[in-house]
């Protein structure tokens, strides 16, 4: 008897492992879709619409109700719907990652939705390269075009053509400790030269100047991209960086030899090639260092719960280069999260009026939820928003141009290489000369 | 019971679902990488098939030789101290001392503890400013060995290598414990009463009765050393500039950030091949010893 129970149990253990690996494999090859729109289309009501009614499908990334533009996106839809009751809106969301390779095959198989959410730049070329996505120029109306902020329509626009609308941006700015400035009678620098002072002023003092984390490599490229574009201004290290130009040119080598005498004058914390960028954060956030120089994001950050610098930081750009061409106004970011258009899609005229209304009010909305400074001019009650937010969009709306963070720009193994070479720039372990060596490998 | 072992269909029965799931998981998955590491891809579209291409540039690839020697370094470190030390640890606890199962469970805790708790715990000893280790050699008047133990290129690796050595000892020291723990007690009252010292009974019954729990024990410290990365990724990421990077850093960082599935391929078959080989060769070690 004992022994059958054992063969029992045997066979049913067996079973389960076959049935959960058939399982498993099913559960792997179906590429599941879940159309969470459907649920939550608002109520519209179609009694009197006297246009012929259109459906549109929507793929986009913030259907995670933690995303920090969930929101914003359920309202501007919504409001959409209200206005224009003829267009129905269907919604499908994936996770950012997922989508992003959704998105690769279902261009590939030329089986795009009317109207999908992109990234200008690299990652949308194959897709207009091979004719996926409509240029919108004729659909777009000077008028429209004068209510955007400079620079929100560079990353989406190739070979002179517009293909998509960006609603938000993120830029990198000087974030500084206003109260640590004062105390030592030091004014927030605005050229290389006074920074320069700043350093040596806040150092004697012992107090270090800048915080940077080694570690998390794309820290330090912030200040470089920065420093490089104050140097060489944003046409010259965008067609650099795509390849038409070269890094031997004096401007690089300029950009990268100051980095080096910020480095050399001890402006970054000792030891902090070895921190992440959380821990390189918090002396910042503690008001030990004055000066932090990253993505807009930092704005939330600052304002962080255990922030002790809420209300004492001030932001601005770069400090401009006496021997520079890039001016007080460009900034290394840009607006690179946008909306396309499906070249085949069936109602073209409903599809990029949705694109404008629904890029327009997310600027808006989206700004009003932190989430990024807005690409178009909007006009909102700022006393709501983060002050360094709002700082920051004043800021913006002056740009003369936005420059995109190199790691964004570049190709994968490249980004590598600017990366790692930096980082060795940093600890002082090439000079700048075999940093600018290192750099133009790239070309070959 | 007899009748199940001879019937061959009940044993195809039953072992065909781990057959399938080791097929699945491991065996086809090396087959695949195998063919990437001819190819040079960039993981969407097609592959360009360039043959051992990548396996000849990766042995004139500084960084990767790089890492291949420090991945060995932590191979050697394991095998010669970190094993020694388990083993007189092993040795030590199973002699009866007080608090025998208490001890035991204290080295072996740093094993449960996930790596990344362990990684974060470190980084916090290792800090430049509040660091326990920069603080104690301040407070005992050796502030000028005081370093940024994982920010400069020197001590990065060493600096490293000590929380894997740390974090396994529990668990080599589990292994052999148990093996002396399962030597029949006869032989050591034997030993007792020919007179022989504690020493003497480690040297000459209780390390060489240990030789099939060692044996593992090596294998595992080796292996486990060319495969470390989860550690290092967490305390350095393979940095600054490559310091500390081993050959499974390295490896990720190629495929997933430098998009190179192919050459990322190539190196993980390498590693494949490298652990085979050793435990190979560890296996050829023993087995010489014992005809000795």
């Amino acid at each position: 008897m004992k022994f059958k129970a054992s063969k029992l149990l045997c066979a049913i253990l067996g079973l389960t492992m076959i049935i959960s690996s058939i399982g498993c494999s099913g559960g792997n090859s179906g590429n599941n879709v879940e159309p969470q729109g459907d649920t939550q289309t608002p109520q519209v009501s179609e009694t009197d619409t006297p246009q012929e009614e259109v459906e549109l499908t929507f793929w986009h990334i913030w259907g995670a109700e933690t995303d920090a533009s969930y929101g914003a996106v359920k309202k501007v839809i919504a409001d959409f719907q209200k206005e224009y009751p003829h267009i129905k809106i269907k919604e499908d969301t994936t996770e950012n990652e997922a989508y992003k390779t959704k998105i690769k095959a279902s261009a590939a198989a030329n089986e795009l939705p009317d109207i999908f959410s992109s990234w200008g730049g690299g990652f949308s070329k194959p897709f207009i390269d091979s004719g996926r996505v409509l240029a919108i120029d004729d659909y777009l109306d000077d008028a429209t075009k004068s209510r955007m902020v400079n620079g929100a329509l560079t990353n989406v626009t190739y070979d002179g053509k517009v293909y998509g609308l960006t609603f938000g941006l993120s830029c990198g700015a000087l974030f500084c400790n206003k109260e640590l400035f004062e105390e030592h009678n030091l004014e927030i620098p605005e050229t290389y030269d006074e920074l320069v002072e700043v350093v040596k002023a806040f150092k004697a003092k012992g107090v270090t100047p800048m915080t940077v984390s080694g570690k998390d490599i794309w820290t330090i490229a912030m200040y470089f991209d920065a420093m490089a574009l104050k140097s060489a201004g944003g046409d010259k290290v965008t067609s650099t960086l795509l390849k038409q130009g070269s890094f031997k040119d004096p401007e690089f080598l300029n950009a990268a030899e100051k980095f080096a005498e910020l480095v050399e004058l001890g402006a970054f914390p000792e030891g902090a090639a070895g921190l992440s960028k959380d821990e390189s954060d918090i002396p910042f956030l503690e008001g030990k260092i004055p000066m932090l120089f990253n993505g807009s994001w930092t704005a939330g950050t600052v304002y962080r719960d255990d922030s002790k610098i809420k209300d004492k930081v001030t932001v601005v750009g770069f400090p401009v280069f006496a021997d520079g061409k890039g001016g007080k106004n460009d900034f290394t970011g840009g607006a690179v999260d946008c909306i396309m258009v499906n070249a085949n899609t069936k109602h073209k005229e409903a599809a990029t009026l949705f694109q404008q209304y629904f890029c327009e009010n997310m600027a808006r909305e989206t700004y009003l939820a932190g989430a990024y400074l807005p690409a178009w001019k909007v006009e909102v009650d700022e006393s709501n928003i983060n002050p360094v937010t709002v700082e920051l969009a004043k800021l913006t709306s002056e740009a003369t141009g936005f420059t995109l963070w190199w790691d964004t720009l570049l190709e994968g193994e490249d980004t590598q290489i600017y990366l790692n070479s930096l980082q060795e720039l940093f600890l002082g372990s090439i000079t700048p000369e075999e940093f600018i060596d290192k750099l133009q490998s790239m070309y070959e | 019971m007899e009748k199940v072992w001879s019937n061959k269909k009940a044993i195809i029965f039953f072992l065909f679902p781990s057959f399938v799931i080791l097929t699945l998981i491991i065996i086809v998955p090396i087959i695949m990488s195998s063919y990437y590491s001819l190819l040079k891809w960039d993981g969407f579209g097609k592959g360009e098939f360039i043959g051992l291409k990548n396996y000849i540039d990766l042995f004139s690839d500084k960084a990767f030789l790089m890492s291949v020697k420090n991945s060995l370094i932590f191979a050697v470190s394991s095998v010669f101290i970190q094993l020694p030390f388990s083993l007189l640890l092993a040795l030590v606890i199973s002699k009866g001392v007080k608090f025998e199962r208490f001890f035991v469970t204290v080295f072996f805790i740093p094993v449960i503890i996930s790596t990344v708790v362990i990684g974060q715990l470190w980084m916090k000893i290792y800090h430049p400013e509040y660091g326990v280790l920069n603080l104690f050699l301040r407070a005992v008047g050796l502030g000028n060995l005081a370093k940024e133990w994982l920010g400069s290129k020197e001590t990065a690796l060493g600096a490293s290598v000590v929380p894997v050595l740390w974090q396994y000892i529990g668990y080599h020291m589990l292994l052999m414990y148990a093996g002396i723990k399962s030597i029949s007690a006869d032989v050591f009252e034997a030993a007792k009463i020919d007179g022989a010292s504690w020493l003497k009974t480690s040297r000459y019954i209780t390390i060489p009765l240990l030789r099939p729990i060692l044996k593992v024990s090596l294998t595992f410290a080796v292996v486990g050393s060319l495969k470390v990365f989860d550690l290092v990724y967490v305390l350095t990421r393979g940095g600054p500039a490559r310091a500390s990077e081993v050959t499974s850093t390295l490896m990720v960082e190629t495929i997933f950030k430098s998009n190179k599935y192919g050459y990322g391929s190539a190196m993980a078959i390498f590693v494949i091949i490298e652990c085979f080989l050793l435990y190979w060769l560890i296996g050829k070690m023993f087995k010489t010893d014992e005809v000795v």
